[in-house]
């Protein structure tokens, strides 16, 4: 069951910025979902979309097979939304801004009071609990986002980039809460950095210039962009080193290899199978002289999906126009993979 | 349930923010100090001189079209702006929605400014009700209070709407008060000049004002003194005039009080110093004496007769005063108006020539604005002058003033009675006038605020 849908969704800003470029999402129901693309590519004008904080210029968004409109309480009163680089009423105290929200969702004082008071203690607030919000750093303001979102047990969370500006405990933190609240509810967050995503998310979208280049699962993102890409840690001298990439450049089997550092990376045909090229690479190896300590198939595998993503993407350059770049990089499906 | 407490929580969340409000406080401060010791010396000196209590109330409602309504253009226009960064992220994420949202600014902005404003009004109705001249009914006090109360409904949900309008506070400030100080023009133009503050202002005495004129109810009379009874209370200085009051006894004999009292709790004059006839009948007629606002006796209800108690003399020598010539000079009694004519009527026959030269009546509409009448016809069997060949804006008060006419008797018309001013401003225009527009403005805000990216 899908709980997020949106069809040819669009928002073009005054006429000149096109942020969101007819968006096909869907996301289904108990998915961590990694919504993911370089700055600017429409992350946040997306989920304020679906949020229904702006007005779509075309097509629409479905939000628990609703439709989202400015209007649209009853869908958020299902949803748990953290802003990126959240701003809050600065006169307010957390319990007092986390107590009026509370209020938003009809709460009654009995449920609202000791709830609130649990979510301080989670995010860590409760020394500064009777401070104002414009004393906090930014680091407790997104804990304190966290919180709102998650005072009302939403069956979706929405969270834009909930990593950014936080230090590397902030951090695992949260990146550890998202998985955990991955487990009973379905959340969808957005972020510029692959690693965050890689490792929480089952399902990602990967936006660029406002359309959806890749919607499906974090695997299948590994294994057909990533696909029959090795990582050699080798040992041996330059020259036996020189021997095997002449090997490699005239192998077949070979598409591209490359020396960084002690790691020398290997594409292979992706249309192939691996192992017997990786065979046929290994024996010349050794027959080189060259002694190979590891061997890697995983290592930055998300990284190098993404850009190979983003780089054809934007080598597909007018063609995008007619939405066929979709199905274009290595056989991914833009549309509702999720 | 659950949107009325989202809403309720809303309204709450800005009028404790409206609380901590700076401008607010300052003006609350500041609005004390006002009220208190300009209400105090005007009054004070309303005691010494006689000051109408539609006047005293006049200017405390000014002051909130002229003055006061800057701080509520502030209040109004700077109550979604300043907060647009935020309200996205902190409130319109969650469970409520936008209208209950722009809903929810307007009544705590309504709810506040016009709370401060009727406490404001309604001190110094009460003291200038209790204290002043009075001139005024508790009616004509609401009605007024609620007129300006309108106005500063209007200003507010101007205010929001600004507000949603221009990201920018100042920007939606100033906008606002150049529409509202620079209103006349605009509301001229729209056929409505009534509306403007400073229409308005000019009017609300007229709108206080007890509209009854001050009536003769009955008399009594001993051989020496008559009591005239009116039906209102009366200025003391135009009440004890003995000047003010015609009295025959029997009919065509004239008499003379020697002196006149006024009793401020039965609104009862006693003209005293008289000698009158056993047993006849005695008639007074109080002309020029006015109620604390001006509004002279009604001509249709200045008489009253009654009879000297005792045994009329079986040969009664002519009264003891020998009849007197007219001295009375002529006044206005009656005034109506249309788009090009008016129509003013005297207390006493006129020498037609004088009532017949238009150079005679000085015609404004609005007050201060000058118009000439083409002709003047007068009509003798009812003491009126036809006023023609006019253009006048009904809209706006129409005050006629003669000068230089003279009765059959060749008093000249005086400067007490030789005016009047006619309005046909009804407060049910002025409820339109306002509270539609303020309604609109209300949706409008609603509307454009459902259209915004937050």
């Amino acid at each position: 069951m899908n709980i997020v849908q949106t069809h040819e969704l669009t928002k073009i800003y005054n006429n000149k910025v096109i942020a969101v470029n007819g968006v096909n999402l869907s996301v289904e129901q108990g998915c961590i979902y990694g919504l993911l693309g370089p700055n600017g590519a429409g992350k946040t004008t997306l989920l304020k979309l679906l949020m229904g904080l702006q007005r779509p210029t075309a097509g629409r968004a479905e939000v628990f097979g609703s439709r989202v409109t400015p209007n649209a309480a009853p869908i958020r009163q299902r949803v748990g939304y953290l802003p990126t680089n959240p701003k809050f009423p600065p006169h307010l105290s957390p319990i007092a801004y986390l107590d009026l929200i509370g209020q938003l969702f009809g709460m009654p004082a009995e449920e609202r009071k000791p709830r609130l008071a649990s979510l301080i203690r989670a995010v860590d607030l409760l020394g500064a609990a009777s401070r104002p919000i414009r004393s906090f750093s930014t680091g407790m303001t997104t804990r304190l986002g966290i919180a709102a979102s998650l005072i009302n047990d939403p069956e979706l969370l929405i969270w834009d980039e909930p990593t950014a500006g936080l230090d590397p405990a902030g951090r695992k933190y949260t990146l550890d809460l998202i998985r955990e609240l991955g487990k009973t509810k379905t959340v969808i967050v957005s972020s510029h950095i692959l690693s965050d995503i890689d490792r929480v998310c089952s399902h990602v979208g990967v936006l660029h210039d406002g359309q959806i280049i890749y919607s499906g699962s974090v695997r299948e993102l590994k294994q057909t962009i990533g696909r029959n890409h090795v990582e050699m840690e080798v040992d041996a001298p330059d020259e036996s080193l020189a021997r095997l990439e002449a090997w490699l450049e005239a192998s077949p089997d070979v598409i591209g290899h490359a020396m960084r550092g002690d790691w020398l990376e290997v594409r292979f045909n992706p249309e192939s199978e691996l192992a017997q090229p990786l065979m046929r690479t290994l024996q010349a190896a050794a027959d080189c002289g060259v002694s190979v300590v590891s061997l890697s198939s995983t290592k930055a595998q998300t990284e190098d999906a993404f850009i190979q993503l983003l780089e054809a993407d934007q080598a597909d350059g007018f063609s995008r126009a007619y939405n066929t770049v979709r199905a274009q990089p290595a056989g991914i499906n833009g549309a509702d993979q999720g | 349930m659950r949107s009325l407490l989202a809403s309720t929580a809303l309204i709450k969340a800005d009028l404790a923010q409206l609380a901590r409000n700076w401008v607010l406080r300052g003006w609350l401060i500041a609005l004390v100090l006002v009220l208190f010791f300009g209400l105090t010396s005007t009054l004070v000196g309303a005691r010494l001189m006689s000051v109408p209590a539609s006047t005293v109330v006049t200017t405390t409602l000014a002051g909130f079209l002229v003055i006061w309504s800057m701080v509520i253009i502030v209040l109004s226009a700077g109550s979604v702006g300043p907060e647009a960064d935020i309200v996205s992220d902190s409130i319109l994420s969650r469970a409520c929605t936008r209208n209950q949202y722009i809903v929810a600014k307007l009544i705590s902005r309504v709810i506040v400014v016009l709370g401060v404003y009727a406490v404001a009004a309604s001190v110094a109705g009460f003291a200038a009700y209790r204290y002043a001249a009075c001139d005024v009914t508790v009616s004509t006090l609401i009605v007024g209070i609620s007129i300006v109360g309108l106005a500063i409904l209007l200003l507010v949900t101007f205010g929001v709407l600004f507000s949603v309008m221009f990201n920018n506070t100042i920007v939606s400030v100033v906008a606002l008060l150049l529409l509202w100080y620079v209103a006349s023009p605009v509301f001229s133009f729209l056929g409505a000049e009534y509306l403007s503050p400073a229409s308005l202002i000019r009017n609300l005495p007229a709108i206080l004002k007890d509209p009854h004129a001050p009536q003769v109810v009955e008399c009594s009379a001993t051989p020496t003194s008559i009591n005239v009874v009116f039906s209102k209370h009366v200025d003391p200085r135009s009440a004890e005039n003995p000047g003010n009051y015609t009295i025959e006894c029997p009919p065509g004999v004239n008499h003379m009080a020697e002196a006149a009292t006024y009793d401020r709790t039965k609104t009862t004059v006693v003209l005293s110093g008289l000698t009158l006839t056993a047993g006849e009948t005695v008639q007074v007629t109080a002309r020029g004496v006015t109620d604390p606002g001006g509004t002279q006796v009604s001509a249709a209800s200045d008489t009253a007769t009654c009879v000297v108690p005792g045994e009329k003399p079986a040969a009664a020598k002519p009264a003891a005063k020998p009849s007197q010539a007219d001295k009375t000079p002529p006044r206005l009694v009656r005034m109506e108006a249309a788009m090009s004519s008016i129509r003013v009527t005297f207390s006493e026959p006129l020498d037609p020539d004088d009532a017949e030269d238009t150079a005679n009546y000085l015609i404004e509409n609005p007050v201060g604005r000058q118009h000439a009448a083409r002709a003047a016809t007068y009509r003798t069997d009812n003491r009126s002058v036809l006023l023609s060949g006019l253009d006048l804006d009904l809209n706006v008060p129409i005050k006629v003033t003669v000068k230089d006419v003279r009765d059959v008797a060749g008093n000249a018309i005086s400067a007490r009675g030789n005016s009047l001013v006619h309005s046909e401003v009804t407060p049910w225009k002025y409820v339109l006038g306002f509270g539609l527009p303020a309604l609109i403005a209300a949706a409008l805000a609603v509307a454009w605020f459902n259209r915004r990216d937050l």
